[in-house]
């Protein structure tokens, strides 16, 4: 199964992405920002930065922008990516993780904020998930 | 959301065109959109004009929701958006004032219009008739009745809530996001502390209780009255007066009818101050009220409620003699031409004709009314007929016994001495006390008639006088309110003392006493505030002696009520409002509801939080150059500077700054870089705001957004930020060039940048924190991302402060790349060419500011945007006041830059605002796609353009096509007014991050 998509979007990033469960999606999300930030890291196995993402918002939408928003933060500041989480624990409205990353010279795109924007997590007939984000480049 | 179409545009001008506001029901207002008619299918193609539409939907909003020419999608609002909202003041809860009566316990008095209280749980069910009193805090510093938009109930997240007790011993019981008054500014509960100042309204009223159904009088009772005065059923002048109370609604009335208070306060004033009678042939009833000019104005708005319109306020200058000396004085007053209105007093028992002559008591029904009515009454009697409170002159902490004062005729004596026993047996009920009737100096008209003053003399008791101040209080006199509630307040806090050492002389100390301690080890061991161990000792030796009765004192040194009214009520005004010190700060557990509502005024204020997101601008540097003179230098220049200003991604600067130095940066702006080395004095001056926000508070700029900032202060960024070298390529208002310093082929360098991760990072915090607060304020956006809070609640102003912190930090950002790029043409051109770089202009591109457009403060919003003021406005460098600010327009990369001047008519139309760049017309992964970083760059430098920029695919993104052009931008509001072509730009070197 596909992990994520990028649509067409005027002056920012669209991402569509997928995952068997809640878990599988947001896991996805985490890699496709990365893939968005740096590509070449993507794939990167060497992993040598460890952060401790803990998060509890309003619904599972707002949960999966926060998440990613947090692991953005943490990216500008360290300047690194972090193509993988691992969840030890996921409800509706919360999140507790360790994100893994690398340090990056550059990156390939410069996202400067992870929106809310037409967010939408929903659940597919085939009982997949399917989630849509709008990254601000 | 209907598909738009052309059809939906309303066309105003050539260059404006309209969704009106019948588009959408939510809409408060019209869209406007600054476009040509060739525009409008490019601008309907994403969801701008959606987005408009959304953002004309924001309570609070003003005018227009405005767009400019360059505008696309964004997110929530579109980016070249422009919109206002009012500028709020507040409410007051008892005890303390706030912004937003923010979560108090359900016990909890709240102070309505008409002087009573009631507990804010009581409002439950019944808060949309309710009008409440507020300070306006901004202005006029008065207290001002408004009604109630929204009341909710909410558990405290905490579970607990806080304690204030002040020195005066006003209690209250709030969350710790409760914001309060402070001399400085508001403050949220949990930022307070013990010694700190609030202000409280020491005015307390009295309960609420529901009025009876009964009828006081009826129709009979008029027609009784009609009888008793001489008319007779038939005649005109019986059955209008019927007529008139009928319609106007005023019978029967009841005493829960909505019309009673405002009556009882005209009664209340005409006992004192005011007279009625028939006049003239056609015995006409007309009422006279003579008074303060302000004071008098109130009582004509009461009247008006009841139903009756009245004459202007009149002066007239007296003259008097007093004491062997001519004075003139001007005496104001005001009449109402209405027989019905008297005929209708005259049967609730108020005398006709002069009132020392005639016999009169307090009408009985009213002893039979609620006690808030009968403080209406009484207190505009007292308004009218009472000394002001007034001090003692030789004992400065002490008041005079207030005085009743009237005039009887000598035959009404004992009727006069009724009247007062009434009134005496009225306030009795608010615990105040009276002590006897005096009766004084006779006085005998021209015509010989003889009356005599008397007086009704109030107890000067501490509890009285507090009772009488701030229970009762006055109506009708905002002098006399005033002084009421200082001088209630100031024996409150006398009290207190008094209180405290009363309960040493008879409780601790005889307790010690029988214990065996010496006078010394108990005055070691009790002393402190108020009490002196001189006081304890005295104590000591006076109880030892068996003296009784002691009376505590206030200290000789006990401030004077004089000292204290100027002190209490600075920056207050006249609104009754004192500031009281914090002694104390308790939290206590609590699981129970809390209550919130918001008031209807001015308070519908917005801040939309998606709205700044990079705090981006432009900062314009001229040099002494001309394009000829620097071209062998170009290259090099190029290079120079792609090596000291750091635009790549991910390479901050070297050094971090520490957390002091961030905290300056934020709260100083470029202030801060200048005062560091980074530019001199004179920078300051062409920068807009001189470069520093002043709401602007660190202490709301998470540390996140300090740590993503921290390292890149001084650096450009990457996405559509860029610099470039340039030349002035044509000149079209010659004037105001020269006054800008702009001639042709001169050499300019443009820089386009913002407040890079930790901007980013403030938008994102407040995004966070206030969409799950929406529903407290009961606001429905259409757009997550309009996620907003009224401006003066606590999460508004929050963000506010730091969105104008990180605006500071563009600027500062701003100011050191300046400081970069002199040094890379010194470097470059030392010895060789003299560049001279000055700073022309420094405007934003996003933020929120509030601004004054014809005498009204306004929240300005503006976002992907331009300032544009026109000439004569203070905000703008006195050197460009007489042609207005300049506008900075950076095209797209490698195209033509303009630079603009703001205009009056922007001021008129805009919100003094204008465009801000060519606005995008293709997505960035198209242009990737459909043009080459490589040939685009080839392209340029054939154009005699060199390019700085490691990536490829970041020059294919920013693709001059990929851009509407600037030239059709800048052209529309040329022609719209908005702002008026100066010069054109051109680049000569292009540095660009990723």
């Amino acid at each position: 199964m596909k992990k994520y998509e990028f649509l067409e979007h005027m002056a920012d990033v669209k991402m569509r992405v997928f995952g068997q469960d809640p878990e599988d999606l947001f896991k996805n999300a985490v890699e496709g920002m990365a893939k968005i930030q740096k590509e070449s890291k993507v794939k990167n196995q060497k992993l040598e930065i460890r952060k401790p993402i803990k998060i509890k918002s309003m619904d599972t939408e707002t949960l999966l922008v926060d998440f990613l928003s947090a692991i953005l933060t943490q990216s500008d500041i360290e300047n690194a990516v972090f193509p993988k989480a691992e969840i030890k624990k996921l409800s509706e409205n919360a999140i507790e993780a360790e994100i893994l990353g690398s340090k990056v010279d550059k990156f390939d795109e410069d996202i400067k904020a992870v929106t809310y924007h037409g967010i939408e997590v929903k659940k597919r007939e085939e009982k997949t998930f399917e989630a849509t984000v709008l990254f601000d480049v | 959301m209907n598909m738009l179409s052309k059809k939906d545009f309303k066309k105003i001008t050539d260059y404006i065109w309209e969704i009106p506001k019948s588009h959408r029901a939510d809409m408060r207002v019209p869209a406007r959109f600054y476009i040509s008619e060739k525009m409008i299918e490019k601008i309907l193609e994403d969801k701008t004009v959606e987005q408009a539409v959304n953002v004309a939907a924001l309570p609070g909003i003003v005018d227009y929701s405005l767009v400019m020419p360059d505008a696309h999608e964004g997110y929530g609002q579109c980016i070249g958006g422009v919109f206002a909202t009012r500028l709020s003041d507040g409410v007051i809860s008892p005890g303390a004032v706030g912004y937003d009566i923010n979560c108090l316990t359900k016990d909890t008095k709240i102070l309505c219009g008409l002087g009573y209280y009631r507990k804010i749980i009581d409002f439950q069910n019944q808060w949309k008739n309710e009008k409440l009193q507020i300070a306006d805090l901004n202005s006029s510093k008065e207290i001002i009745n408004t009604y109630i938009s929204r009341f909710l109930k909410i558990k405290p997240k905490s579970n607990c809530i806080f304690k204030i007790v002040t020195r005066s011993g006003n209690e209250i019981f709030a969350t710790k996001d409760h914001p309060f008054y402070t001399p400085t500014d508001m403050k949220r509960l949990e930022e307070l502390s013990v010694g700190e100042q609030l202000s409280v309204y020491p005015f307390k009223g009295v309960p609420y209780q529901k009025p009876s159904r009964k009828i006081i009088i009826s129709e009979e009772d008029i027609k009784k009255s009609l009888l008793k005065l001489g008319r007779r059923p038939g005649e005109v002048r019986f059955d209008q007066n019927i007529r008139v109370l009928k319609k106007r609604n005023l019978l029967p009335l009841t005493y829960d009818h909505s019309k009673l208070p405002y009556l009882l306060k005209i009664m209340g004033f005409m006992f004192g101050d005011g007279s009625m009678n028939f006049i003239g042939k056609k015995r006409d009833g007309i009422l006279h009220f003579v008074g303060k000019k302000e004071d008098l104005e109130t009582i004509r708005l009461d009247l008006q409620k009841i139903g009756y319109p009245t004459s202007r306020v009149y002066s007239r200058e007296k003259r008097k003699v007093y004491k062997g000396k001519v004075k003139y004085y001007k005496n104001y007053f005001f009449y109402v031409n209405a027989s019905s209105l008297l005929i209708l007093l005259f049967t609730l028992g108020i005398p006709k004709g002069k009132k020392v002559f005639q016999k009169y008591r307090v009408p009985r029904w009213i002893f039979k009314a609620p006690l808030w009515q009968k403080r209406l009454f009484i207190g505009a009697f007292f308004g009218a007929e009472f000394r002001i409170p007034h001090k003692r002159n030789t004992r400065k902490s002490m008041f005079n016994c207030p005085v009743s004062q009237m005039s009887k005729a000598e035959e009404l004596i004992s009727n006069g001495k009724l009247f007062l026993k009434d009134i005496s047996k009225l306030v009795k009920e608010f615990g105040v006390k009276t002590i006897y009737i005096n009766q004084r100096k006779k006085h005998i008209s021209v015509e010989g008639k003889i009356s005599w003053g008397l007086d009704l003399v109030f107890s000067s008791k501490i509890k009285s006088l507090i009772n009488l101040w701030s229970k009762i209080g006055f109506e009708y006199n905002k002098k006399r309110h005033f002084i009421a509630c200082a001088a209630s307040q100031y024996l409150q806090y006398k009290e207190k003392i008094l209180e405290e050492k009363n309960h040493a002389i008879k409780i601790t100390i005889p307790r010690l006493l029988n214990l065996g301690l010496s006078y010394k080890k108990i005055s070691a061991q009790l002393a402190g505030n108020p009490l002196t161990r001189r006081f304890i000792e005295d104590i000591c030796w006076k109880l030892k002696k068996g003296i009784k009765n002691i009376i505590p004192h206030v200290p000789n040194n006990f401030v004077s009520f004089g000292d204290y009214l100027k002190k209490a009520t600075s920056g207050l005004g006249n609104s009754g409002l004192v500031w009281d010190e914090i002694v104390e700060i308790k939290k206590i557990p609590y699981k129970e509801w809390v209550y919130d509502f918001t008031v209807d005024n001015k308070n519908h204020n917005f801040i939309a939080n998606n709205f700044i997101v990079s705090n981006c601008g432009v900062r314009l540097l001229k040099s002494n150059l001309e394009k000829e003179e620097i071209k062998p230098y170009l290259k090099n220049l190029a290079d120079q500077i792609y090596r000291d200003v750091p635009s790549g991604l991910g390479k901050g600067r070297k050094e971090k700054l520490s957390n002091g130095e961030i905290e300056e940066v934020l709260n100083k702006g470029a202030k801060w870089a200048v005062a560091k080395g980074f530019g001199k004095k004179e920078d300051l001056e062409a920068l807009e705001e001189n470069g520093c926000h002043n709401a602007a508070e660190a202490r709301f700029v998470s540390s996140l957004a300090r740590k993503r900032g921290q390292d890149q202060v001084g650096t450009l960024g990457s996405g559509n930020h860029f610099m470039e070298i340039q030349f002035v390529d044509e000149i079209f208002d010659k004037k105001t060039a020269e006054a800008f310093g702009l001639f042709n082929n001169q050499i300019v360098v443009l820089i386009h940048t913002g407040s890079r991760g930790l901007g980013h990072q403030v938008a994102t915090d407040y995004i966070r924190a206030m969409m799950p607060v929406m529903q407290k304020y009961k606001i429905v956006v259409p757009d997550r991302e309009l996620a907003c809070t009224p401006f003066n609640s606590d999460e508004g102003q929050r963000y506010f402060s730091a969105m104008a912190a990180s605006a500071n930090f563009a600027w500062a950002n701003r100011q050191m790349i300046t400081f970069w790029v002199r040094q890379s043409f010194e470097r470059i051109l030392a010895g060789k060419l003299n560049y001279d770089l000055e700073i022309v202009y420094d405007v934003a591109h996003n933020i929120v500011k509030i601004e004054e457009y014809n005498g009204k403060k306004l929240i300005v919003h503006r976002k992907g945007a331009t300032r544009a003021f026109g000439p004569g406005r203070l905000e703008i460098p006195k050197k460009y006041r007489e042609v207005g600010q300049p506008v900075l327009i950076p095209g797209s990369m490698g195209t033509a830059s303009y630079v603009l001047t703001g205009t009056k008519q922007a001021e008129d139309e805009t919100f003094g605002s204008t465009c801000h760049g060519s606005g995008r017309v293709m997505s960035r992964k198209k242009a990737k796609r459909t043009f080459w970083g490589s040939t685009l760059r080839a392209q340029l430098e054939r154009q005699g353009i060199l390019v700085r920029c490691e990536s490829d695919a970041g020059l294919a993104e920013e693709a001059p096509l990929a851009y509407k052009s600037v030239e059709e931008v800048v052209e529309v509001v040329h022609q719209a007014g908005i702002s008026k072509k100066v010069a054109r730009l051109k680049p000569k070197v292009v540095i660009k991050g990723e």
